[in-house]
């Protein structure tokens, strides 16, 4: 509000000091003709003298200048104050100044008011600004296509962590792998390395990576016979990974609020393996910066609570942030009921990733059923494989990176394994390219990155500082999920379409 | 190229398009006020004469008349200088605030880091379109004069614009 206050002041002095003045000198015989708008009149005398009027009047039938003033001798020094009639017949020349609001003021008055519209749009949904990590695009054969967020959790340096990400649609040609790293959102990116990793794989089969980091070679995904979620029939959304995503919408009174996914592969697989190809929507990022938000100007003692390892505080980070869950991937049990097989829990909302969960072998269909925060998820595929044998993936260092046009020997240094960090600013983008050892319909591609982020406070945030509500996500998250879900289903249809148009860099 | 990089040659690029848009005001600083102020001040402009031979001669346009034009130094002396042996002269009347009008770019470029992706639209907006209008605000108070016969449009800018009174001293105390 104080600041408000002080650039509408700013504004005022600067609008009150920027005008312009026309100056127009009239003969007395045309002082009919005399700009009355002019606040002050300057009589030129014949003999030099100076008569400065305000207000003052021109006398048509007296043929006289008439107003109260000053009047000034040939060197300009004041001879005398007063209220005066000069007769028009001892006048040199009239002169009146108007002053006028300067056209560039118009010009810069606009251009502010297109600007703060623009900011208005983008204050009204500050929690929809684009984030998550650093963005990887390679190309699909035809396009570049963003398949890839490094390390979505990681947002402070003491959880820095490693990520791999499959490059399940990279479709690269010959021996080399292009991959354009980009910082397109308000944070700063520590980015410790980014390798690829490339799993040898034989005709007819993929290569797909487990929770843990393993690699397993697969078959063909097949898509699901039977799929059943609250809004009816799912199979065909989820039968491929197109970018056709199975959503929901958040839960109107409890944002923690669960639902299930139900799917039946009648044919049945050898060492079954369910594919899940998912992303996180925009809800744990609402949450995210929510949290930052109630932080307010108290975000720096929080990181720095964190930075000195107070366990309290890290528990408490990861037990909000984790509330919503991940996907719970459970089979049917002997007694009718369910068992939990794991959990995916990757992070990020940009780029789905694709992982193969190995489920127990079921005698004849084979029954998954997902359970997850409604809301929370897009799912783009959910398929059936057989897991075959596990496979050692080759770790490729980066053999060239551009920063724009120009080579940068220092960044491709730091973004190989090594102690040496690569810093980026919003809108800072590397083209970063692979070697690998033979043609690259050979390999199964994946992205190994290590590093963490730093978001930019936003003013609209530290505006809704709030110690309690930051106190209630940590210490009572179920309380804050049921607290918060009125104010995100307000936003909920509208965040999607601002989070992608508050990108630093659009595309 | 690093953002930062970028930042930096963009904060440059704005500088060397105001400081080539831009026209400094010729006159000693504090020596013109606002249009407001000065239009009741009684003197007159401030004026900058290069002559065909010798150094620049700078001071208060007292008139112009005849065939000379007379300027009252900062020494207090009325010089006058035939029209013939001016090359060229520039006038200034008012202070066109144009300190006020950057302040205000750069406030304009810095606001728009809060216009997300539309920065890579309203940044070059405010880039140009900012300096063109500080130029242009630079601009409205200087008379420029190339031709010894255009004496005429610009005498209204002296202390005495009907000529040179009778009685005017050679010798006076110039504006403070």
């Amino acid at each position: 509000m104080r600041r408000s206050v002080f650039v509408a002041f700013l504004l005022a002095v600067i609008i009150g000091c920027t005008q312009r003045m026309e100056r127009v000198v009239t003969a007395p015989t045309a002082a009919g003709t005399l700009d009355k708008k002019s606040p002050y009149i300057k009589v030129h005398m014949r003999d030099g003298a100076l008569y400065v009027l305000s207000p003052w009047t021109w006398s048509e039938s007296a043929r006289t200048v008439n107003g109260t003033g000053t009047l000034f001798g040939v060197d300009r020094s004041a001879a005398k104050q007063g209220d005066f009639s000069v007769p028009i017949d001892s006048v040199a020349l009239l002169e009146t100044n108007v002053v006028k609001s300067s056209p560039s003021v118009v010009a810069l008055s606009i251009m502010s008011g297109i600007t703060a519209s623009i900011a208005i749009y983008c204050a009204s949904n500050p929690k929809a600004c684009f984030g998550s990590c650093p963005t990887f695009y390679i190309t699909d054969g035809t396009r570049d296509v963003l398949q890839a967020e490094g390390f979505s959790a990681s947002i402070a340096p003491s959880l820095e962590a490693r990520d791999v990400d499959a490059l399940y649609r990279a479709q690269p040609r010959g021996r080399d792998v292009h991959v354009r790293m980009m910082n397109e959102a308000y944070e700063t990116h520590v980015v410790r390395y980014v390798n690829l990793l490339a799993a040898p794989r034989v005709p007819g089969r993929r290569v797909l990576v487990d929770e843990r980091n393993r690699y397993w070679s697969v078959t063909e995904p097949a898509p699901p016979d039977r799929c059943a979620a609250g809004e009816g029939d799912c199979r065909s959304v989820l039968a491929a990974f197109d970018e056709k995503e199975r959503t929901s919408a958040a839960d109107s009174s409890d944002l923690a609020s669960r639902e299930f996914i139900d799917i039946e592969f009648a044919s049945g697989a050898r060492s079954p393996g369910l594919v899940l190809a998912s992303r996180q929507s925009l809800l744990p990022t609402y949450l995210l910066y929510q949290t930052f938000a109630y932080l307010g100007s108290h975000v720096g003692d929080w990181m720095s609570m964190l930075e000195r390892g107070d366990s309290s505080q890290i528990n408490r980070a990861k037990s909000a942030g984790s509330w919503l869950g991940g996907i719970d991937v459970l089979v049917p049990n002997a007694s009718g009921g369910w068992d939990s097989v794991t959990t995916v829990r990757e992070t990020g909302p940009l780029a789905s990733d694709v992982r193969v969960i190995p489920l127990p072998q079921q005698s004849g269909t084979t029954r998954v059923r997902l359970r997850l925060a409604k809301g929370a998820w897009r799912i783009d595929a959910a398929q059936l494989v057989s897991i075959g044998d596990q496979v050692t993936p080759l770790r490729i260092e980066p053999s060239d990176v551009f920063a724009g046009a120009k080579r940068d020997t220092a960044a491709r240094g730091k973004l190989s394994t090594g102690p040496e960090a690569l810093v980026t600013l919003p809108g800072d983008e590397y083209n970063i390219t692979y070697h690998l050892p033979g043609d690259a319909s050979q390999y199964e591609l994946f992205l190994d990155s290590k590093g963490y982020y730093l978001e930019w406070m936003r003013s609209e945030w530290v505006a809704e500082e709030n110690l309690f509500g930051a106190q209630a996500l940590f210490l009572d998250p179920a309380g804050a999920m049921k607290q918060l879900a009125p104010a995100f289903k307000r936003v909920e249809p509208t965040l999607e379409e601002a989070f992608w148009r508050s990108k630093y860099v659009k595309r | 190229m690093s953002n930062a990089d970028r930042l930096r040659r963009a904060g440059l690029a704005a500088f060397l398009l105001l400081a080539a848009g831009c026209t400094s005001n010729p006159a000693p600083n504090l020596w013109l006020s606002t249009p407001k102020t000065q239009q009741r001040d009684p003197y007159g402009a401030w004026i900058v004469l290069t002559p065909s031979r010798g150094p620049r001669v700078t001071g208060e346009f007292l008139a112009a008349d005849r065939d000379s034009v007379f300027v009252l130094s900062m020494d207090d002396s009325v010089r006058a200088i035939a029209f013939a042996d001016v090359k060229e002269a520039q006038i200034a009347y008012y202070d066109a605030s144009t300190d006020e009008l950057g302040v205000w770019n750069f406030a304009g470029v810095l606001s728009t880091l809060s216009n997300g992706g539309f920065l890579i639209l309203t940044a070059p907006m405010w880039l140009i379109g900012g300096s063109i209008a500080a130029a242009n605000q630079s601009q409205a108070p200087m008379r420029y004069l190339h031709d010894a016969g255009a004496w005429a449009a610009v005498k209204m800018f002296a202390r005495y614009p009907a000529g040179v009174p009778a009685g005017m001293p050679r010798k006076m105390l110039h504006k403070t």
